[in-house]
Order: C-alpha cells, then sequence, then structure tokens
C-alpha cells in the first residue's frame, strides 16, 4: 500500500520548493528478533521512524495444546500448562487444577493450599524477575540481566528441591499437590531467600535500572494505554494495573486460600510520566515482587499440618459432566480455563484464555504513532510470553 | 447482580430471541438465538445498571459427538499413529458448534454467560468486535481453528496457522496433515537402536574422560 | 623448547638459560630471538579446528521454553563464555552455530530453514529439547508441530531434556567441539556416577 503523504518542512508558503515525497515502509520484526521474546513477529508500515500500522502475527509456536486436551487426560494435561508460561509454570499449573477441581467440587487440603501458594508466588518472583532484565536489556541495559538471572537460580533450586524439575515441574495435581515439602529445612531456606530479597535485592534493581536516567527517558510517557483501552482490550495482570486499575483476580475473585493472606495490590501512579506508561508497568512489577514475598511468608509463617493430597495419586480424575470457566491470576495477569465435561476422563473441550495473548492486542492501537524504538519498549512493557500466546 | 435478573432484563430486551436459561450447574448460562447475539452484547455493553465494561473470554466450541448422558463417551479425536502416519476415520461429522462468551463488569463486579448454537452446514454468527475490541482476536481464532465464519468481522483471517493452511483443527472429525507446503508434519518411526555399540576401550588403553572417582571431600 | 642442542648459535648466553624457567619476559624474549630452535609440528587442519571450536559463535534463536534454559546456560551462574560461545549473534550471517531450542513448527519451519541458509560454512546444528529432537510431547496430537529438526536440517548433536538443564547444553557443547577437533565423540557414564545414582532414595 503506497500512501503519499505531503510534507513540506517548514517552507509552505515558497512556491519553488517541489513536494517531498514519501512512501510507506513495510518492515518485518521477528520471528527471529532479539527483542521480540520469542517467536512473535510484527508487520510494520512505518513513515520513517513512526509507525504507521503494527499488525502482529502470531502461530509461530502454535504447539496444539487444546486439541491435546481433548486427546490426554486431565492429569496428563498438567504437563502441557507447565509449556503455556514457562518462565511462571507453577502459576499455570494452578490456574488449570483450580479449574478441574471447581468442576469436580472437590475440596483440597488446607497444607496443600498454603504449599501452592507459596511455589505459585515463589514462581511469580522469578517471572516478574525475567521480565525485569530482559526489558532492561531491551532498553539496553545488559547489567541488570545478570543479576536478576542470579537471584532465579536460586528460586529454581528451591523449587527443584520441592518439585524434582529444574524449569518446568508438573507439581500440582487435581487434589493436592504431587510432593510434601522436603524436611531439609525448604522452609527456613525460602524464608531466608526472600528476606534477602526484600531487603538488599530490590535496592539492587532500583539502583542499576529503575531509577537510572537514560531507562526513565525511555520508558516514562511512552506507551501509554489508557483505562478505557484496557478495558476493552480486556488487558490484565501488571498490564491493568499499571494503568490505575485496582484489580487483581486474587483480592477480587478469591480463589485458593489468598483470601487470608494480607497484601496490597500495587498500581500505576504516573510518577515519571503519565498513569498508565511502559515506566508504570515495569513499576508494578517491581512492587508487587514484595508483595509476593509478603504472601509467601504468611503461608509458611501458618502452614497448617495435614495431608497434601485428596485424591490418590495413581488414581484416574473423573470430572462430573457440567462446563465452568475459572480465572486465576498468574505472573501475566488473568488466566481462564473454559472447560466442558462429558463426565469422563478427558475434556471435551478446553479453552484457554491466556493474558498475554489478550494483553498483545493493544500495541495494535497503542502503537500507532510511536518510533519503532518505543515500540521496542511498548512490547517489553506488556511482558508476553509466546509459549501461551499461541498455545 | 444476580444472574437471573440480568437475564430477565435481556430477555424483556430480545424478546424471542432469548431461548433459555440454565440455572443446574456450577455455572448458570443463557442461550440466546444465533441472531440476537449481537444485539444482546450490546445492551448488556450499554445498560448502566449492567455495564459489562470486559470480555473475559470468546470460546469455540465444536458440539460433534457430544455424549449429553454425561457418562463420558463422547467421540475421540483423531491422532497420529506410533509410527507417525495419521489415522483416518469413516465416521460423518454431525452435531451443531457453538460459541461462549465470558462477561465480567469491573464496576459492578458480576459476571455473565452466554451461548448460542450454529448449525455445522451454515457456521456464521454476527461479531461483537465492535463492542469489545479484545473480541476480534478471539473471533478470528475461532475461525481459524473451528472454522466458525463472524459475519461484520473487519478483518477474519486465520489467526495462529498459515492461510494456506486447509481445515480446521478443533472440529472433532480433523484428520492430522501428514505434509504441509513441503514441510513434513507426520513422525518418523525409530526403526533401530539410536545409539549403536561402541567398542570397547582397549585394554590397558587410555580411560575415557572422567572415569575416576571425585576426590571425598 | 628444545634445550638439547649441542652447540648453540652464536649469541647464545648459556648462563641466561637458567635463568629462563623463572623469568617469563626473558622466555618469551627468547623464544622471539631464536627462532632457529623453537617450533612446533602441527597439520593445517588442526591449528583450523583448534581455532574453529574455540570461538564457536551461536545465532540468537530462542523458539520456546529451551530458549529460557539456552539464556540461563549464558547467564550469571553457568556462563558458557567459558567455552567460547557466548557471542550470540542476532544475525545468522555472523552465526556458526544454531542451537534449536524449542518447538518447530510448521509455520517457523520454513523460517528455520532459512536462517540456516543464510549462515556461512561451516555451520553446525545443536537439537535442544525432546520437541527439537523428535516432538517431544507434541508427537500424538501435534498437527502443527515438526516432529523433529532432522527433517529438515541436519544435526550435530542432541541435547536430550525437557528441557535440558544447562550443565546437559554445556556437556553438549563439548561434545560438540570433540567433532570439531576430530575426535570420536564418546560418552560412556563413568562408574562412580552409576554407583552413585543408585544409592538416591527415589520418592514412592
Amino acid at each position: 500500500m503506497a500512501m503519499d503523504t505531503k510534507k513540506t518542512n517548514g517552507w509552505a508558503d515558497q512556491d519553488d520548493v517541489p513536494e517531498i515525497k514519501s512512501e510507506l515502509l513495510e518492515l518485518n520484526m521477528g520471528p527471529q528478533h532479539p527483542a521480540t521474546h520469542g517467536v512473535l513477529r510484527l508487520l510494520l508500515k512505518t513513515d520513517g521512524e513512526i509507525v504507521y500500522q503494527v499488525t502482529p502475527v502470531l502461530g509461530y509456536l502454535h504447539r496444539c495444546a487444546e486439541k491435546i486436551a481433548e486427546g490426554v487426560n486431565y492429569k496428563q494435561w498438567v504437563v502441557y500448562t507447565d509449556r503455556f508460561d514457562y518462565l511462571a509454570p507453577m502459576c499455570c499449573n494452578h490456574a488449570y487444577v483450580t479449574a478441574v477441581e471447581k468442576l469436580m467440587q472437590q475440596e483440597v487440603p488446607e497444607r496443600a493450599e498454603h504449599i501452592r501458594v507459596a511455589v505459585a508466588e515463589l514462581s511469580r518472583i522469578a517471572s516478574h524477575l525475567i521480565a525485569l532484565a530482559t526489558f532492561g536489556l531491551d532498553m539496553g541495559a545488559w547489567t541488570p540481566l545478570l543479576y536478576c538471572f542470579r537471584e532465579r537460580e536460586e528460586i529454581l533450586n528451591l523449587l527443584e528441591r520441592i518439585s524434582g524439575g529444574r524449569m518446568l515441574y508438573n507439581y500440582m495435581v487435581p487434589g493436592g499437590v504431587r510432593y510434601d515439602i522436603p524436611e531439609d529445612g525448604w522452609v527456613k531456606d525460602v524464608l531466608s531467600f526472600i528476606t534477602m530479597l526484600e531487603t538488599k535485592k530490590i535496592k539492587d534493581y532500583n539502583q542499576l535500572l529503575t531509577y537510572n536516567k537514560i531507562f526513565i527517558e525511555r520508558t516514562a510517557d511512552v506507551g501509554v494505554i489508557s483505562k478505557e483501552d484496557a478495558f476493552s482490550y480486556a488487558c490484565t495482570g501488571p498490564v491493568l494495573r499499571g494503568s490505575g486499575v485496582k484489580f487483581d483476580c486474587r483480592r477480587n475473585d478469591p480463589y485458593s486460600v489468598y483470601s487470608k493472606f494480607d497484601f496490597e495490590i500495587p498500581v500505576g501512579l504516573g510518577e515519571m510520566g503519565t498513569v498508565g506508561d511502559c515506566w508504570d508497568r515495569y513499576m508494578v512489577r517491581v512492587r508487587e515482587i514484595e508483595q509476593s514475598c509478603r504472601i509467601i511468608r504468611q503461608a509458611l509463617d501458618t502452614l497448617p499440618e495435614g495431608p497434601y493430597q485428596a485424591i490418590e495419586l495413581h488414581k484416574p480424575v473423573k470430572v462430573p459432566a457440567g462446563a465452568a470457566y475459572t480465572r486465576t491470576e498468574s505472573a501475566k495477569g488473568e488466566i481462564g480455563h473454559y472447560i466442558i465435561s462429558d463426565g469422563g476422563q478427558t475434556a471435551f473441550r478446553n479453552k484457554v484464555r491466556s493474558p498475554s495473548f489478550c494483553n498483545l492486542q493493544v500495541v495494535e492501537k497503542v502503537g500507532v504513532g510511536q518510533m519503532v524504538s518505543d515500540l521496542v519498549a511498548l512490547v517489553g512493557s506488556l511482558d508476553i510470553v509466546l509459549g501461551e500466546i499461541d498455545r | 447482580m444476580e444472574q437471573k435478573a440480568i437475564y430477565d432484563l435481556l430477555a424483556g430486551k430480545l424478546g424471542e430471541g432469548a431461548v433459555a436459561f440454565h440455572e443446574d450447574g456450577i455455572e448458570p448460562w443463557a442461550e440466546i438465538a444465533v441472531g440476537a447475539v449481537a444485539e444482546a452484547c450490546g445492551f448488556l455493553r450499554g445498560e448502566p445498571s449492567l455495564d459489562f465494561d470486559q470480555l473475559m473470554c470468546l470460546s469455540g466450541i465444536d458440539w460433534d459427538g457430544f455424549d449429553e448422558a454425561g457418562k463420558g463417551k463422547s467421540v475421540g479425536i483423531l491422532g497420529y499413529t506410533d509410527e507417525g502416519s495419521p489415522e483416518t476415520s469413516d465416521r460423518q461429522a454431525e452435531g451443531d458448534l457453538g460459541v461462549a462468551y465470558h462477561l465480567y463488569s469491573h464496576a459492578l463486579d458480576h459476571k455473565f454467560t452466554l451461548r448460542i448454537r450454529l448449525p455445522r452446514d451454515r457456521a456464521e454468527a454476527p461479531t461483537v468486535s465492535g463492542v469489545w475490541a479484545t473480541a476480534s482476536w478471539h473471533e478470528r481464532e475461532a475461525w481459524d481453528l473451528l472454522g466458525i465464519r463472524f459475519t461484520g468481522h473487519p478483518d477474519l483471517r486465520r489467526m495462529l496457522l498459515d492461510d494456506k493452511w486447509v481445515g480446521h483443527p478443533l472440529r472433532k472429525d480433523y484428520v492430522m496433515p501428514d505434509r504441509w507446503e513441503g514441510v513434513p508434519m507426520d513422525g518418523k518411526p525409530y526403526s533401530a537402536n539410536p545409539f549403536p555399540a561402541t567398542e570397547e576401550p582397549p585394554a590397558g588403553g587410555p580411560k575415557p574422560d572422567g572415569d575416576t572417582p571425585p576426590a571425598e571431600a | 623448547m628444545s634445550s638439547d642442542s649441542k652447540t648453540p648459535p652464536s649469541g647464545y648466553d648459556v648462563q641466561r638459560e637458567h635463568m629462563l624457567d623463572f623469568k617469563v619476559d626473558q622466555q618469551l624474549a627468547e623464544v622471539v630471538e631464536s627462532d632457529a630452535k623453537n617450533f612446533i609440528l602441527t597439520t593445517v587442519d588442526e591449528v583450523f579446528n583448534w581455532a574453529k571450536l574455540s570461538s564457536i559463535w551461536p545465532v540468537t534463536f530462542g523458539l520456546a521454553c529451551c530458549a529460557i534454559e539456552m539464556m540461563a546456560t549464558s547467564a550469571t551462574r553457568y556462563d558458557m563464555d567459558r567455552f567460547g560461545a557466548g557471542a550470540f549473534r542476532a544475525t545468522p550471517r555472523q552465526a556458526d552455530l544454531m542451537i534449536v531450542s524449542g518447538t518447530v513448527t510448521g509455520k517457523m519451519a520454513q523460517r528455520l530453514k532459512l536462517i540456516y541458509d543464510q549462515m556461512p560454512e561451516p555451520k553446525w546444528v545443536i537439537a535442544m529439547g525432546s520437541c527439537a529432537i523428535g516432538g517431544g510431547p507434541y508427537f500424538k496430537y501435534g498437527y502443527h508441530v515438526v516432529k523433529g529438526v532432522d527433517l529438515l536440517v541436519p544435526v550435530d548433536v542432541y541435547v536430550p531434556g525437557c528441557p535440558p538443564r544447562p550443565e546437559v547444553l554445556i556437556d553438549g557443547l563439548m561434545r560438540l567441539q570433540d567433532k570439531i577437533r576430530g575426535r570420536k565423540g564418546r560418552f560412556i557414564t563413568p562408574k562412580w556416577v552409576t554407583d552413585y545414582a543408585k544409592k538416591i532414595p527415589y520418592r514412592k
């Protein structure tokens, strides 16, 4: 599409200056591109540096998970939920088993719920650390990545000790968790880790990146998502909260035992620019790390004794006929499972509403009129993960 | 607001378009006629006492072979065999398609579920992407994976699969492809032992790396 | 250095020879001064291979979950740079190793082939993770998943795992270095490892 735009460069009143004609440039960003967080492809139409149109092209990681859900049974499909949001797999596990248990109307032991909350919040911290690291990387800061990965390795070690897997866990099952807490001082180690994170490490990140002058210049007042856009595009998670909306499924639509815990919902305040800009979304994540630490401490301090599984592991899970949509708060936003059961051991249909899928759509509107380099900041601040966009 | 009260308001607006309200089960849902869905969604979004400002989820469903008795005897889907070739079947697909809408109101904190059923040979529904912008991608995905055509959609292309892809994979009678655009999609059987036996290292020769145990700490 | 020559060339200071073992800078000076006594026998191939294996540059090509482990391998704790393979290039034209880290889908397959074709010779491919090896958990119902990247491009080293730990990827890299060096790749599990594995109490 060739669109001619008239440019006069301020000489409009002089007749002898020829009219400068320019054509729109079609630019392909991705699927192999270091700033697209995976295999996202953005089809840009630009006028020089200014973006005229953004069209995300998805599906380069479409792994047929919803089809597989109709072929394997409920317990086997927990494995595939790990691979949606592979940065926070425990949150995805939690979302799925919550949805299955809602259909089964299954009571879960209190101890299992506390363990679930603790590991899901650890996973959320790990995901937010990657978000900070890669966002810094997109903005040209390499060093925060090394620091964030250092703490992430600690979290992976802790989760490996409880679940046996380093990155993808398959830890939760309908009715409980797979293993109990190991008796080698795991709880103590987690508590000392989050104390270190709260007191020292977050200050490190703030010094390195958050209040860095260059970083603020690159992110403040860039990619502003208004409240109305966020609602209309069904943005959730830190993207919605960055736009100043105090909404969190853990508080507003409580599941598991989150209603027992005391924590705050950080929102974007527009400290460096407008409410809803990239810096606000970034800052919401930093503050959520602190809140997650609080939740973990409460969950482990009040850890009850008792069983950790309601259904024996080797028994197949049968779900009575029915359909329900269940939503939970993952690290990226609201992850929902719409499960239709026919009464058997396999779901008839399992639609996954993934937060990144809905959050990414907003670039079609907000990305227009920005510089290409600011588009990188926008996509980085949305913190997408392609595994759950394409599923 | 209670879901029943919301349905009563909606039925008053739609008249014939509202078919039924199912209260049994975990999640109550309203069934409405296909033609009335755009009007219903516009009403639910615009009416100040309802104010559904977020479309949480839009799901396409293929009801082919669904076991209504709830015994878990629904039809199975086709996959690849252990040798990697696609499975086939003679069964003719029947049954309707469907779409489910899950709505939420941030301002008033209530939820609502709508469902429609579409005949298989004429799977068309009006789009709601003018009401909620997020519906645009969900509808494209439903078209891509289930073949439900949304009339009035501004840009109804395939979402996840390529434009040249044949068929709609989430239909229950979908046969897996063996080749697509020159890319092999079928698997390969494990024909031989991938790790052939290596000859033993000669006696007295150099030992392979790492054969000495680490020193005890 | 060969120090057993009978007749030292002119200008050779015998007393200095004593000091050579201790003073590094003088040792270097000796190497430069008396080129008649210093030579290395090798083949051109060996030198070239040594150069190739010591600076493998991978292309930044993250596909799925395994890409995060690939990032972790190059990040703080594991530091792939120790093996000369830490310089991830964003363009395939500057790279000679492609780590296929993740599931290859039908839509991505053509792009993957394109990226492989753009890489200059010599080039190597590591198939990382069970999806890249043979489809992994997506074999049965994966209508959009290519069942193994070796159906598209030749693969040098397979690294199993879902996802493989960073240690395993580093091991795969060392096997690739063996291959470049021209040695026969051989991996025999050491006896102390199997003995140790028997002692691990598995959970029931």
